[in-house]
């Protein structure tokens, strides 16, 4: 029997998907504000549990729960409080981080971590210790977090920081909402130098290239990314563009209303098949590219053009097709690079070329059990949902797993579960942490069913 | 959890023995992942869960379909606490039994039933109400061409499929919404031990392919699917025959099967389902 009052009610479950749109479930939603009303949906989570949502950016299904609930943090009215003071901002944790940083532009500072969509909140962020183009200078997300209120099953409202409940801290910095539901936080902020930035584009002819020069950009500007034509093959494998950003200096910048979000250029429907994922549409996408970049290697750019530049399309997953699209993002030490050169070529010879290839250089690893970073090479590949793919990417992750690197949880919806302990060492370390603040195992999504990242989720629910 | 590639981790088959579910199971199920054989009988779910590719973990769990519906819920509890949430249950319990072989006994009619209507729909409702909790997962329930229009040398078989392929479609219309959802497979004639020995009539296929064709139809999300494909259309032409001229082109008789005469015992039994 049921035993969620509302589960057998007539409140209909509701179709839940990943930003990536191959993956999706039903689950009751919720839309709780206040502390007693997130309380009492804790306490009344049926025997499938319920998981915190966001923004919903992540591409598979970390914030998905088949038959349970899934809350959503951006109720409303929570959002209105925003204190800033001593270089640090509360905000709750489902605020978005494009609307903080047009909050807090006006005032001259901004976030020192910020992932490449602008409606990733707060509570995601931290879940997901995120990471952006700027990881060598500043590390993750979580690393920027000076303390967090989380309401857990175990204990309530927790106040946690890197010195208070510093086990738990780490835990819930990662953990995938798997230890409770993140409230409000504390973030460090940076002064906003200027609202413009001065980009420049690159051209890397094959993947020594593109590794040499995206080190040195790295290092030498604020943001830097590489975009690689994943359809060159032989000797072209890893050719690509290399874009890197810093501020317009000094103060030049025109006065600022906290900007606005770039504005979409193009918005597309949903194609049929797999969109625009063959290799022959990617080809000429790819070709367009590398014309623009040689064409105007040089822009000024506003701050969200730079940190979202995914924004300006919305409906990428749509392109890829009815299947949706999956992200395979993994990062290997620095000397495993025949790891990337074989995940282009793999894929490549099934016939797949990823319709959006970024690498990142990744510095030093953050103190959280999960988080994903650490010091190397992080490639993320948007492939369209084609069973076939599945071969290929198994056979990755084996590499991947060997090469002592690991596949990003955050966006993952297909990986190898008997591979996640070999790719998070950690992993016992921070399953002691979550039994202490979930001991009923309340906090659980499809992504923890799947990869059985909490120990529970073997025997699932009677 | 079925990933985004549509992948099933966990397959659970009642009738675990069946050549044709752990086709199925073998197809849907990825290294790594598990298959669940419910059966009768331990020493054949042994040899059967021998015979699956190597790399899935695989686990046997006793299942009597002609036993109570609470004893058909206590094998889905025990196969759930095996291996956690089930993707995929597979129905492929059955009997293939001729009218000739059942004539004026009443209790081979009442077995009839109980193992190719009662039994599967006890299993159908058990499972429907299951999955509705978890939230996702697929029921796969093996019907028959036969159930579409039921011929005299089958009749028990053909009213008894009918009856299950009924419920199951109806039963997978009201779980619309909750995540998991029915799959009706109506396969004709498969090369298996319940067929062995039988003429094969036109559109015989193999366990591979309805194992493939059952693996198509779940990433699309069908309700029903004939196997092969190719029956639809003729099942459909079949259908609006008078029954007179229905009963004759479908007792027509076939090419006996691999070169070996069929026995007198099985020539008594229909040819084409
Ligand atoms: C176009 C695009 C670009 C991206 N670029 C980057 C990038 O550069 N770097 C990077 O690291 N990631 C990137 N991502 C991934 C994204 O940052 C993460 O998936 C992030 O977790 C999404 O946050 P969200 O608020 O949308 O959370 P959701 O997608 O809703 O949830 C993600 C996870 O966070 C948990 N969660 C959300 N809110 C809370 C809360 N209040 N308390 C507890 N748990 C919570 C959920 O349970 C879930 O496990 C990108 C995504 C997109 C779509
Ligand atoms: N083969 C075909 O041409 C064909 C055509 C149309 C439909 N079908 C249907 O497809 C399904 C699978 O058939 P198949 O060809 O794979 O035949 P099969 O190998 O004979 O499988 C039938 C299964 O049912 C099981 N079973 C029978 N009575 C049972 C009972 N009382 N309790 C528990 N299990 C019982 C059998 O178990 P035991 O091993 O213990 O007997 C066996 O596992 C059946 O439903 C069949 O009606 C088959």
């Amino acid at each position: 029997m049921l035993t969620h009052a509302t589960q057998s009610g007539s409140e209909p479950a509701r179709l839940i998907r990943g930003w990536g749109h191959a993956t999706g479930s039903h689950a009751l939603v919720a839309r709780p504000t206040g502390s007693a009303q997130w309380q009492e949906r804790l306490a009344e989570a049926g025997p499938r549990g319920l998981i915190a949502r966001g923004g919903g950016c992540s591409y598979g299904d970390a914030a998905q729960n088949a038959g349970g609930t899934v809350a959503l943090t951006t109720g409303g009215d929570d959002l209105t409080r925003l204190v800033v003071a001593d270089a640090t901002v509360v905000a709750d944790a489902g605020m978005t981080l494009g609307a903080l940083i047009r909050a807090l532009a006006p005032l001259r500072w901004t976030l020192p971590v910020v992932p490449g969509a602008s409606g990733v909140t707060v509570g995601g962020a931290i879940a997901a210790d995120v990471h952006g183009k700027n990881h060598v200078h500043t590390g993750t997300f979580g690393a920027h977090v000076r303390e967090m209120t989380v309401l857990t099953p175990g204990h309530g409202e927790v106040l946690m920081s890197p010195t208070v409940n510093p086990g738990a801290f780490w835990a819930t910095v990662g953990g995938l909402g798997l230890t409770g539901v993140i409230r409000q936080a504390r973030l460090e902020l940076v002064p906003l130098d200027s609202w413009l930035f001065r980009c420049t584009d690159t051209i890397a002819t094959d993947l020594d290239a593109m590794l040499t020069g995206l080190t040195d950009a790295s290092q030498a500007s604020a943001y830097a990314v590489g975009w690689i034509d994943a359809v060159r093959t032989g000797a072209h494998i890893g050719a690509g563009v290399i874009s890197h950003a810093g501020p317009l200096m000094p103060r030049r910048t025109p006065p600022h209303d906290g900007g606005r979000l770039p504005a979409p250029r193009v918005s597309v429907p949903m194609l049929p098949g797999a969109g625009i994922g063959t290799v022959g549409i990617t080809a000429v996408a790819n070709r367009l590219r590398l014309a623009t970049a040689r064409v105007r290697p040089h822009r000024i750019l506003p701050l969200p053009e730079v940190l979202y530049p995914m924004d300006t399309l919305p409906g990428w997953p749509g392109l890829h097709g009815r299947l949706g699209l999956v992200q395979y993002q993994f990062v290997v030490p620095f000397g495993a690079e025949d790891v990337l050169r074989a995940a282009l070529i793999h894929t490549r010879k099934s016939g797949f070329s990823a319709t959006l290839a970024a690498l990142k250089v990744f510095g030093a690893a953050g103190e959280a059990p999960l988080s994903f970073p650490l010091p190397g090479w992080s490639l993320a590949l948007d492939f369209p949902a084609r069973p076939r793919l599945a071969r290929v990417l198994d056979a990755l992750d084996e590499r991947v797993a060997a090469a002592g690197g690991r596949v990003y949880l955050v966006k993952d919806s297909r990986l190898r579960p008997d591979l996640v302990s070999a790719m998070y060492p950690q992993l016992p370390r921070w399953r002691a942490e979550r039994a202490a603040l979930d001991p009923k195992g309340v906090m659980t999504s499809d992504l923890n069913r799947r990869l059985h990242l909490s120990e529970d989720a073997e025997t699932g629910h009677a | 959890m079925r990933d985004g590639l549509g992948r099933a981790q966990t397959v659970l088959v009642l009738g675990g023995t069946s050549e044709i579910g752990a086709a199925v199971a073998d197809a849907l199920v990825p290294a790594g992942g598990t298959i669940i054989l419910a059966g009768r009988d331990p020493a054949m779910l042994d040899t059967a869960a021998a015979r699956l590719r190597p790399g899935r973990h695989v686990e046997t769990v006793a299942y009597e379909a002609t036993g109570t519906a609470a004893a058909t819920v206590d094998v889905l509890t025990a196969a759930a606490a095996q291996a956690g949430d089930l993707d995929v249950v597979v129905l492929c319990v059955g009997a293939l039994t001729g009218e000739p072989s059942i004539g004026a006994d009443s209790t081979a009619a009442e077995h009839a039933l109980q193992t190719n209507m009662l039994g599967p729909m006890l299993a159908v409702h058990a499972t429907a109400q299951r999955l509705r909790r978890q939230g996702h997962g697929t029921l796969v329930v093996f019907s028959s061409v036969s159930a579409v229009r039921a011929r005299p040398r089958l009749l028990t078989y053909g009213v008894a499929k009918s009856a299950l392929d009924a419920y199951a479609r109806h039963i997978g219309v009201s779980l619309r919404g909750s995540g998991a959802r029915v799959l009706v497979v109506r396969p004709g004639h498969v090369r298996t031990r319940m067929t062995a020995g039988l003429a094969e009539p036109p559109f015989t296929t193999t366990v591979q392919a309805v194992a493939a064709t059952v693996a198509r139809a779940l990433r699309r999300g069908s309700a029903v699917t004939y196997a092969p494909a190719m029956l639809r259309p003729v099942v459909a032409g079949l259908r609006l025959l008078p029954a007179t001229i229905f009963n004759r082109v479908t007792e027509l008789k076939a090419a006996p099967r691999r070169g070996g005469a069929p026995s007198a015992e099985t020539i008594t039994e229909p040819r084409n389902r």
